[in-house]
């Protein structure tokens, strides 16, 4: 059953608020576990992969450090993907589909 | 940003607004605004603007597919009424030639989900078109790629490119632009890069037939401009009956080099030009066409670098070498060699220009790795332990002579 957006679920003991674009309302909550839930209710990514992993973890990183999400630009460097594989990982784009499942509020940049 | 001090309350000042947009509606002359007047543009917002002699325009974000191409303006709070401005760059055709039935689909679509106001010829080089609102944006994207043209070409990404009408209607080009236009838009790694922006600064291409650059690509980050070398072909016999016929002042044309290559011999009554010294001004060709030509040997010249914007202001392009009229798949190449070093060596919002200023352009020829015929190169200077140099036996002389010149003068 996909989650519905806003809403308040349980994740593995954690409160998970999202927003009315499924954005994380509480993302200093975010754990891999909820990374894992996000991206199967949300985005339809049964198994993440490694790839996955290394954008998420990348994204995460980079908005705890800065408070922002990267531009596009740093994300494809610092990764080595291309758009097209970013696009093949998460089909709704690195703005609505990865920055979401790293937790990250809404993007108000370029990416 | 807050509002401009003194500005009347609302109700009078959308009055007033009216008023100066009635204004701008007199005379005989068209009107932009009875124009826009016909289309669905918010003219509220840009007749406060005018009462409050400010920008009513901030900036706003939509959501799409496309990463580049899409730009959105949303009316200050100051703004009776509010408003909100959403537009595409699209894709233009090759010299901007447009077959009515493209014209056709493009004004459907314009009417369908915008607002019935397109800009086709206008300062981006992108043909704009305004959208309805934002939810349609996406379904816009769509019908734009079903007629043949995409979205792209905004922020930091390689722009809309630009090519002059060139052998189409132009006699003077010296190679195909509109082939190469069609080549570079084809190419899906150029496409990549006009839709994703990955790069520090804008990136402008641009292709002129000729040295006399209509297209501006002397102020373009790679510019091709179709050249020949050596001197121009002179038809004799042609240029005689021109001059008979007085559609040809000679010494007019003699007067008018700016490299001061042509002479005149009024035995032979013969034109001669000097090719090592031409500068390719198009002067004296333009003026004696049939008579006059570019040379056989074309080429294609590359210039880096040029641009108005950026960190140094204004620049010029700096040549990095000659292509041959058909390699349009080495120039594709080419302009990834010239970016590599520029995307990761520049700070933000620093153009391929700055960056060449900043490094040197032959150490930036280095670093691209750049190969092309006439490539300008260090040349080569005597080494720093040799502490003096041998004059030739000609600048001797002279030195000699300047010399006994003084000593004479002086009197030793």
């Amino acid at each position: 059953m996909p989650a519905k957006c806003p809403g308040e679920y349980t994740v593995d003991g954690t409160t998970v608020v999202l927003d009315e674009e499924c954005f994380m309302q509480n993302p200093e909550a975010w754990n891999e576990k909820i990374a894992e839930w996000l991206a199967r209710e949300l985005e339809g990514i049964q198994q993440m992969t490694e790839a996955h992993w290394k954008v998420v973890k990348y994204l995460r990183e980079y908005w705890e450090t800065y408070g922002v999400c990267p531009p596009i630009k740093m994300l494809l460097k610092e990764t080595g993907f291309t758009l097209e594989q970013i696009y093949q990982l998460f089909p709704s784009g690195p703005a609505n589909g990865a920055c979401k499942v790293a937790g990250a509020p809404k993007p108000t940049g370029c990416v | 940003m807050s509002a401009p001090p003194g500005l009347p309350s609302p109700d009078e000042l959308l009055k007033k607004a009216e008023e100066y947009l009635k204004e701008l509606e007199k005379g005989p002359w068209p009107s932009h605004v009875a124009e826009m007047r016909k289309t669905g543009y918010p003219l509220h917002v840009y007749g406060v603007g005018l009462v409050a002699r400010k920008s009513p325009w901030g900036p706003s974000v939509v959501k799409t597919k496309r990463l580049t191409g899409v730009l959105a303006r949303i009316a200050r709070d100051w703004v009776p009424g509010g408003g909100e401005e959403v537009h595409f760059r699209v894709f233009n055709t090759p010299g901007k030639f447009y077959p009515t039935d493209y014209l056709r689909k493009l004004i459907k679509i314009s009417r369908e989900l915008g607002i019935g106001l397109i800009e086709a010829v206008g300062q981006t080089g992108a043909i704009v078109i305004n959208v309805k609102g934002k939810d349609v944006a996406d379904k816009m994207i769509d019908a734009l790629r079903e007629i043949g043209t995409d979205v792209g070409g905004s922020g930091d990404a390689i722009r809309e490119l630009n090519a002059c009408v060139g052998p189409a209607l132009c006699e003077f080009a010296l190679y195909d632009t509109l082939h190469w236009f069609v080549e570079f838009r084809k190419d899906k790694r150029i496409h990549d890069a006009i839709t994703v922006p990955g790069l520090p600064y804008k990136f402008k291409i641009k292709f002129s037939g000729c040295p006399m650059d209509c297209a501006r690509a002397n102020r373009a980050d790679l510019g091709f401009i179709g050249v020949w070398k050596g001197a121009p072909e002179v038809d004799q016999e042609l240029l005689r009956k021109k001059i008979e016929n007085k559609e040809v002042d000679v010494h007019e044309l003699v007067a008018g080099c700016p490299a001061k290559a042509i002479t005149w011999d009024e035995t032979k009554k013969e034109l001669i030009i000097d090719g090592s010294r031409c500068k390719k001004s198009m002067n004296c060709i333009r003026k004696a066409f049939p008579a006059i030509k570019p040379g056989k040997e074309r080429r294609v010249a590359v210039v880096v670098g040029g641009g108005s914007k950026g960190r140094y202001g204004p620049k010029l392009g700096w040549f990095i070498g000659y292509l041959k009229p058909d390699e349009v798949k080495k120039a594709i190449d080419l302009t990834f060699k010239v970016i590599e070093p520029w995307d990761k060596e520049a700070p933000a919002k620093n153009r391929l220009g700055d960056y060449i200023l900043m490094e040197g352009l032959y150490k930036f020829i280095e670093k691209a790795g750049i190969d092309l015929e006439d490539t300008p190169r260090i040349i080569e200077k005597l080494p720093d332990n040799v502490p003096y140099r041998v004059l030739p036996e000609e600048e001797r002389k002279k030195y000699a002579d300047f010399a006994e010149k003084i000593k004479q003068v002086v009197k030793v």
